[in-house]
């Protein structure tokens, strides 16, 4: 039934103004008829307010970042600061150094990521579950405070892992550097690589049997069935993952201040944060995120070109019932492969983040003289600033998540229950700022909003306005999909059994969603707490979040207190995911939990409809 | 009594209409079934009746009340019209009991009445112990009791059946079938129906709607829709038919009409009311592949014709049979006690009173149908598949 589908999928019945009775009846939707939809003013109303909101939190900084870009110093306008980019070295040295390393991140990333994603999907290798659970683990954890831990690990002159190396080999000179271009691409390679192992381990996952046994059949060997058929099904998640690897490592900000700072290593956020520092030179930094966003733009357009048309979790088939490789002895390899990408990416650094939280001096060696069980801690909690940077990262935490999630929920309902042509539009916009570096949105506030009329300049504002905006393209993708799987059905339900359009959401659609705003929710929060990117570019001195705090306490060199205040943020991180994962593995009727998924299940794709 | 009223109902997407000034009058306690192909506007006109679409033109009348109109539209809540969907719809985060429960409690109704009225709607569904069960621990067909249970409760003025059984097994459709068609006996409430299943149709129907892109082709009882099938369309709408050319031989009377169909076979057929005949017209008529008679014979006879293929299904055979003048094989019924073979010589008689005269011809398209499962049940042995069109290599 084609008809009753796209009927179905597009009915205005969620329409409140239809209890007047002697509203205007609703024409065709707009399209090729001549007759116009006529909408009604409470759905106008609603567009209205999504169109100010966006344009308030991403709309207008981002043109005021283009604008800047064609402003003469004597206010006019100009192409001549484009110039700049020619005349200025550094800058061109940054836009290198960040293809550089989100090319070598790539490479990495998918040495690492594509052996785990075969590994743990389609081999009998031991603990498959455990080693693709920790792989979405690494990505909900900091990157940046991995980087302090490979500080600590690696550190040309003081590394425990390289004094460990030299003595043990009797060296004269550290074996590594994590002060490098390569140490950069070995810790974001290390963090990144989720990007490319969960999307190719979801294709490997879809991939019906069916499909392999069928050209085994027919006589083709395994290696042949791996190319002919296994590889072209996972290799536009493959791209895909790839495009956002390269795209995160260009311009992620945390991990490259941290190691690139003693070589004076930079690339595009580092050039911009120095450019913003007093004197602030705006337009240059206009200037040269222009590029940068039309390039992301289009690199990300390309990725969802690639993912659009097909989805890789619903190729066919049930998942999981694919047959497994058998490794023989191979087996101990990959579990060796596995775990020394869980050790490195998540025990090494973070593990001596803790030790080194517990230690009184870095200098001296470990032992139990070196020991402070809270010397540490009583010292970061001590300070009023890490006080109040904790009050604030809560409460901007929380505030950006709910108020992403309203405006979410608002612009879900659109799309999924209205119907025009521009609701294409709204999925588009809610997506558009992951194509925004944090740094870009960052100065694009700067300009937009820290001077007069606004003066919000290093106000809380200023970053839950930041916070909020960031916040839109994952909770967006969560409610969307939630609501999605909420067909109009069960409210067209509701509604002929005597409900009204408000009672219909209270009872029906908004319980069915609570899993997708729990999800998002929840990682939102987990993700804002630390947010360093943007907050670094907004931080004037008077609001310190816990993120900054900690980069400053690392520019300091303090690494006992950056030890200490990484735990507390990683106990928190842990917790909040710890949560969000029970909550989202529950079904109504169930007393009991089922067995333990599979929690990157629950964490990256938005729960099933319980039915 | 007069029930509802639907008068000159048109509806648009896009540019295409999808109803097309739809007239209909449903009485009193009657089951209405709309059957079509996909697209023929059938659940967009429930959808309107229930209020979940706005009619571009025409009017929607409850009793004397105007549901819908020029300036006029009652949001679905206020239609007092339950709706059963193809996709159940039910509400996976509410039990079976708060599911049904939701109608009375949504009116505001005392908690011990709302547990009556939920005990007496899951009691007349037949899933009196399941009350405390979630969506997702039922089976399909229970699903789709609590959905009709849900729907019932609120003794609605409109029972609205969305293609309910489309998504079960043939097995539980059948059941399912039955169970609707008891309930609507003992509760005497009035019901749209709409489905593409002719077995559906006419076995739940007081009053059978045939549409056809966004129209009204025909209305009448089952049977006599069944029999009397007035364009080829409709013929086919409701199973497996031949559609063949026939010449008027000669004047038609009150007896009938004389008609020399392909073969020379020659049979009186009924007249009929669209049509003003005489001798001489070429027309189209409709027979049902179980009308046709079979008997063994010489190749030279009237109606002389030879199997080509003969297809064995235990309680009936299927055949197709080569009649001189004919380009596609004949689908013919016949019992398995004494069956032809493929390759045989027999004879084909036809009853005159199983003709149908149909006013358009054998090509008339039936847009859609073969998307859908054939829908052919064991019950409804006159709904063969249509026969393959091989012709024998004799």
């Amino acid at each position: 039934m084609t008809l009753s589908r796209s009927a179905t999928s597009t009915v205005p019945g969620a329409d409140p103004r239809e209890g007047s009775a002697s509203g205007p009846a609703g024409g065709p939707p707009s399209g090729r008829a001549p007759r116009r939809r006529r909408s009604t003013g409470f759905e106008r109303a609603m567009r209205l307010v999504w169109v100010l909101t966006l344009l308030a939190l991403v709309g207008y900084p981002i043109a005021q970042v283009f604008g800047q870009s064609f402003v003469a110093d004597d206010g006019g306008l100009t192409l001549s600061n484009y110039g700049l980019l020619a005349s200025e070295p550094q800058l061109l040295e940054a836009i290198r150094n960040s293809v550089w390393i989100a090319c070598g991140t790539v490479l990495g990333s998918l040495v690492v990521g594509l052996p785990l994603a075969w590994f743990t999907v389609r081999t009998d290798m031991p603990m498959r579950r455990f080693f693709r659970g920790s792989a979405v683990l690494t990505f909900a954890a900091p990157s940046f405070i991995a980087a302090l831990g490979w500080v600590l690990l690696l550190g040309p002159r003081n590394g425990v892992l390289n004094t460990a190396l030299m003595s043990l080999f009797g060296l004269g000179e550290s074996p590594f550097n994590i002060f490098t271009p390569w140490g950069i691409i070995f810790v974001l390679a290390l963090f990144l690589y989720p990007l490319v192992f969960l999307p190719v381990s979801a294709a490997l996952d879809g991939i019906d049997p069916a499909l392999e046994q069928a050209a085994a059949s027919l006589g083709a060997s395994r290696w042949r069935v791996l190319r002919t058929v296994t590889f072209p099904v996972i290799a536009p998640a493959l791209i895909a993952g790839s495009i956002l690897v390269f795209v995160s490592s260009a311009i992620i900000f945390g991990p490259v201040a941290i190691l690139g700072a003693p070589t004076g290593f930079q690339t595009i956020p580092t050039v911009l944060l120095s450019l913003m520092q007093f004197p602030p030179r705006i337009e240059v930094a206009a200037v040269i995120s222009v590029p940068i966003l039309v390039i992301i733009a289009a690199l990300l357009l390309i990725q969802r070109k690639i993912v659009g048309g097909r989805k890789f979790t619903v190729i066919g088939g049930k998942p999981g019932r694919q047959d497994l490789t058998h490794l023989g002895a191979g087996r101990y390899v990959a579990v060796a492969f596995c775990a020394a990408v869980v050790v490195l990416s998540l025990v090494l650094p973070f593990g001596m983040l803790l030790v080194t939280s517990f230690r009184k001096a870095l200098g001296r060696p470990l032992g139990w003289d070196n020991f402070t069980l809270t010397g540490n801690y009583e010292e970061v909690f001590g300070r009023p600033l890490i006080a109040a940077a904790m009050g604030n990262s809560f409460l901007l935490a929380i505030g950006g998540t709910v108020l992403a999630l309203a405006v979410a929920l608002l612009a879900s309902w659109l799309v999924h229950r209205t119907k025009a042509r521009s609701n294409a539009v709204i999925v588009g916009a809610m997506a558009a700022p992951l194509a925004f570096p944090g740094a870009v949105l960052g100065i694009g506030l700067i300009i937009a909003y820290a001077a007069q009329p606004f003066g919000l300049g290093g106000t809380l504002t200023i970053l839950l306005i930041a916070y909020t905006g960031s916040a839109l393209p994952l909770t967006f993708a969560y409610v969307h999909a939630g609501m999605g799987q909420i067909g109009a059905e069960v409210e067209e339900a509701s509604r002929s059994l005597g409900a009204s359009w408000a009672r219909t959401w209270r009872r029906i659609t908004v319980p069915l969603l609570r899993p997708s705003l729990l999800a998002a929710g929840l990682l939102n929060f987990v993700l804002l707490f630390r947010e360093l990117e943007m907050s670094v570019f907004l931080y004037t001195g008077a609001n310190p979040t816990v993120a900054t705090v900690l980069y400053n306490l690392a520019s300091e060199s303090l690494y006992q207190r950056v030890g200490a205040l990484s735990v507390v943020i990683l106990l928190i991180n842990i917790v909040v995911t710890v949560i969000a994962m029970r909550l989202l593995d529950r079904k109504p009727g169930e007393s009991t939990r089922r067995s333990r998924r599979d929690p990157s299940v629950a964490l990256n794709t938005p729960p099933e409809e319980a039915a | 009594m007069t029930h509802l009223v639907l008068s000159g109902l048109t509806k648009s997407f896009g540019a295409a209409p999808v109803v097309d000034q739809v007239d209909l009058t449903i009485e009193e306690g009657e089951a209405v079934v709309l059957l079509g192909p996909s697209g023929c506007g059938k659940t967009t006109c429930l959808r309107m009746i229930a209020g979940f679409e706005r009619p571009d033109a025409g009017e929607i009348r409850l009793r004397d009340k105007v549901l819908a109109g020029p300036r006029m539209f009652i949001p679905p809540e206020r239609r007092q019209m339950s709706v059963v969907f193809q996709s159940y719809a039910l509400w996976p985060h509410l039990s079976v009991r708060e599911n049904v429960g939701y109608g009375p409690t949504t009116a505001k109704v005392s908690r011990p009445e709302v547990r009556r009225r939920t005990d007496e709607a899951l009691a007349m569904v037949q899933l009196d112990g399941l009350a405390d069960r979630y969506a997702h621990q039922l089976s399909g067909g229970q699903q789709q009791r609590v959905a009709l249970a849900r729907a019932l409760v609120n003794d609605p003025a409109l029972l609205l059946l969305d293609e309910p059984l489309s998504n079960l097994d043939t097995r539980l459709r059948e059941e399912m079938r039955s169970e609707i068609k008891r309930i609507h006996r003992s509760l005497g409430v009035t019901m749209v129906y709409v489905t593409h299943d002719q077995a559906e149709a006419l076995s739940l129907a007081d009053r059978l709607v045939v549409m056809h892109a966004g129209r009204i082709v025909q209305v009448g009882a089952p049977e006599e829709v069944y029999r009397r099938p007035r364009t080829g369309f409709v013929a086919r709408a409701l199973g497996a038919t031949n559609l063949l050319p026939a010449t008027v031989c000669g004047p038609p009377s009150a007896d009938g009409v004389p008609l020399r169909l392909p073969g020379g076979i020659t049979v009186t057929a009924p007249r009929s009311a669209d049509v003003a005949l005489q001798a001489g017209d070429e027309v189209s008529v409709s027979i049902r592949p179980v009308d046709l008679r079979l008997t063994s014979g010489s190749a030279g006879a009237a109606g002389g014709a030879r199997v080509s293929e003969a297809l064995f299904f235990g309680d009936h055979v299927q055949y197709a049979v080569d009649l001189p003048g004919l380009a596609e094989p004949l689908k013919a019924t016949g019992p398995s006690l004494g069956r032809f073979d493929a390759g045989q010589d027999v004879v084909v008689e036809v009853d005159g009173t199983a003709v149908a005269i149909v006013s358009d011809g054998p090509g008339a398209s039936v847009p859609g149908r073969d998307d859908h499962r054939p829908g052919p049940s064991a019950t409804g042995g006159a709904t063969p598949a249509p026969a393959p069109a091989r012709r024998s290599a004799a």
